[in-house]
């Protein structure tokens, strides 16, 4: 026993190592550097300035803006894509022609990656070359759909397509592991399908539903590639997500420490859903 | 598997919206790779052409026009992908192993990897990028090796728990009586039976370090840049040239799509922390 312990803290070593070098450290360096006013230029050399960082970020506008974006950003997409993926799980659950292919089509945005994603779609919505553009303006539609007022909805669009893939994949194999019994019990019963769906089949997916929706929620909220590549959160800062907004202030307006600040506040936010969500997948993990 | 008979949805209805969402879903990839195979006179033209000459000017152009450096950048996303996918299975597997058979770990190692996995990435980018610039990290393939094997650690982890989870015992216990040695063991009879799940574990690192964004475009300036920030790079300094973007972000999703077609089966788990099997 004592030499399977030995040898269990053995095989683990590399992975603790790994993770107190790559994520403990630079975690808690991030705290630490809320506190400093670190800059491009000075952090070699900085200065502590006690809670001056966190200040102005709480009175930095565009703070609450990101985060307002992201919330609304998040709320919208999340639902599209929890029931277009449910109404595509319902859909292919039984025999279809080309059912192989339908899939194969439907999973296709899941392993492109979403920077790429993103510049697809600079390139298929541009004013002058794309060309769902083209049939747009051809069908008397506003041609440019990354141009304001349109662009918030159209990055929501880009969302929805490139992960309701996701919610449609863990929702389908939900639904294929549903025994046959209680459902047989409802048919016989004379239940309609809104009420098999309603009574049946949507309190049994209920805990799958809960997986797609937190990882989702917490998966957008903190949107970068797609929208840094399409928009960079402009114009202005119309489209800045949390993400966006603590990129640009450390990298392009060089406010290193106050990035970070503006990080610990989001990682506040973020810790009620975050401690939920862990709590909920662990469960089902064995 | 149920049967169709509480389906809301008729069969034709459900054949339709599959058949309208997969249109959509994959148009984008579709459109860029015929937009790579247009002339710059075809890509303009209105309205779109659907049925043209292939050229591949494109691509000769992507590879060997100079002032490009996209070979370059291919090179850097296949070297820092592999190492990172062989890097996390070196890693992970025995901690996976030790978890799953010893229990050590499983209290507080886990639930840490999982929430590794929650927290917002740029909540490590300064840190990284003040870290890299101190230690000539910047900008080179092993800063974002490293990087990477952080992100994967949570999938990389929970894909092989819950495989080892449903590995037979018996054999492992036959071995020990035998007289083989716990590491004999893992390198005898575990290795052999995990291989569908370090292969799973593997591509689908490799694809995710492929197509990680946000630490290659902040710790990357020109020597060690991905495909991913390259083709977005193109864009941006040579944003008229749309034939040229389209042959390159082609290229760059030809790898990831075509290893995700090994993967299908063990996506699930791998996106849902293993929530679902």
């Amino acid at each position: 026993m004592a030499q399977e312990r030995r040898l269990g803290y053995a095989f683990l070593a590399p992975l603790t190592l790994l993770l107190l070098g790559l994520a403990v450290f630079p975690g808690l360096y991030a705290y630490y550097l809320s506190a400093l006013d670190a800059t491009l230029e000075t952090f070699r050399s900085p200065r502590f300035t006690g809670l001056t960082n966190y200040v102005r970020i709480l009175t930095d506008r565009e703070f609450y803006d990101a985060i307002g974006f992201s919330l609304r950003y998040t709320v919208v997409v999340v639902t599209l894509e929890v029931v277009l993926g449910l109404a595509l799980a319902i859909a292919l659950n039984r025999e279809l022609r080309g059912k192989r292919i339908l899939i194969s089509l439907l999973l296709l945005p899941l392993m492109v990656s979403p920077a790429l994603l993103g510049i697809m779609f600079r390139l298929t919505l541009n004013e002058f070359i794309g060309t769902v553009s083209y049939y747009l303006r051809a069908s008397g539609f506003p041609a440019n759909l990354l141009a304001p007022p349109y662009v918030p909805y159209t990055l929501m669009v880009v969302d929805v397509i490139q992960w309701t893939p996701f919610t449609f994949l863990i929702l389908y194999a939900g639904l294929r592991s549903i025994p046959d019994e209680p459902v047989e019990a409802a048919v016989v019963d004379g239940a309609g399908g809104w009420q098999i769906l309603r009574f049946v089949i949507l309190p049994l997916l209920q805990p799958l539903l809960l997986t797609a929706g937190f990882l989702r929620g917490i998966d957008a909220f903190k949107t970068f590639d797609t929208i840094q590549v399409l928009t960079a959160g402009g114009p202005g800062s119309l489209t800045t997500t949390a993400s966006i907004y603590v990129y640009k202030m450390a990298f392009l307006a060089g406010h290193l420490g106050r990035a970070n600040a503006a990080v610990v506040l989001l990682l506040f936010l973020l810790s009620i859903p975050m401690s939920q969500a862990i709590r909920h997948i662990l469960r089902r993990t064995p | 598997m149920t049967g169709a008979r509480w389906n809301l949805l008729h069969t034709g209805g459900a054949w339709a919206l599959a058949a309208v969402c997969g249109v959509m879903f994959s148009f984008p990839v579709l459109n860029t790779v015929l937009t790579s195979l247009k002339t710059a006179a075809d890509i303009s033209s209105a309205p779109p052409k659907w049925v043209f000459t292939p050229t591949f000017e494109h691509y000769a152009n992507v590879f060997y026009a100079a002032g490009y450096r996209f070979s370059q950048f291919l090179a850097n996303s296949i070297l820092i992908s592999l190492a990172c996918s062989a890097l996390l299975v070196v890693v992970c597997l025995p901690a996976a192993y030790s978890i799953v058979r010893f229990g050590i770990g499983r209290a507080r190692l886990l639930p840490a990897a999982v929430s590794l996995r929650l927290l917002p990435p740029v909540t490590f980018a300064v840190p990284f990028f003040i870290v890299y610039s101190a230690s000539g990290l910047l900008d080179t393939r092993t800063g974002l090796v490293l990087v990477n094997l952080l992100g994967n650690v949570p999938l990389g982890l929970l894909i092989f728990v819950s495989f080892i989870q449903e590995l037979p015992q018996e054999l492992e216990e036959s071995a020990f009586l035998d007289g083989a040695s716990a590491v004999q063991t893992l390198w005898h009879i575990v290795f052999p039976l995990a291989y569908p799940g370090i292969g799973a574990v593997a591509i689908l690192t490799f694809i995710w370090t492929w197509n990680e964004f946000l630490f290659a475009l902040m710790l990357t300036i020109n020597k060690a840049t991905t495909v991913t920030v390259g083709a977005s790079l193109f864009v941006t300094a040579w944003g008229v040239l749309w034939g040229d973007v389209a042959a390159a972000i082609s290229v760059a999703v030809v790898p990831t799509l075509l290893f995700s077609l090994f993967v299908q089966r063990y996506l699930v788990r791998g996106i849902t922390l293993g929530a679902v099997r």
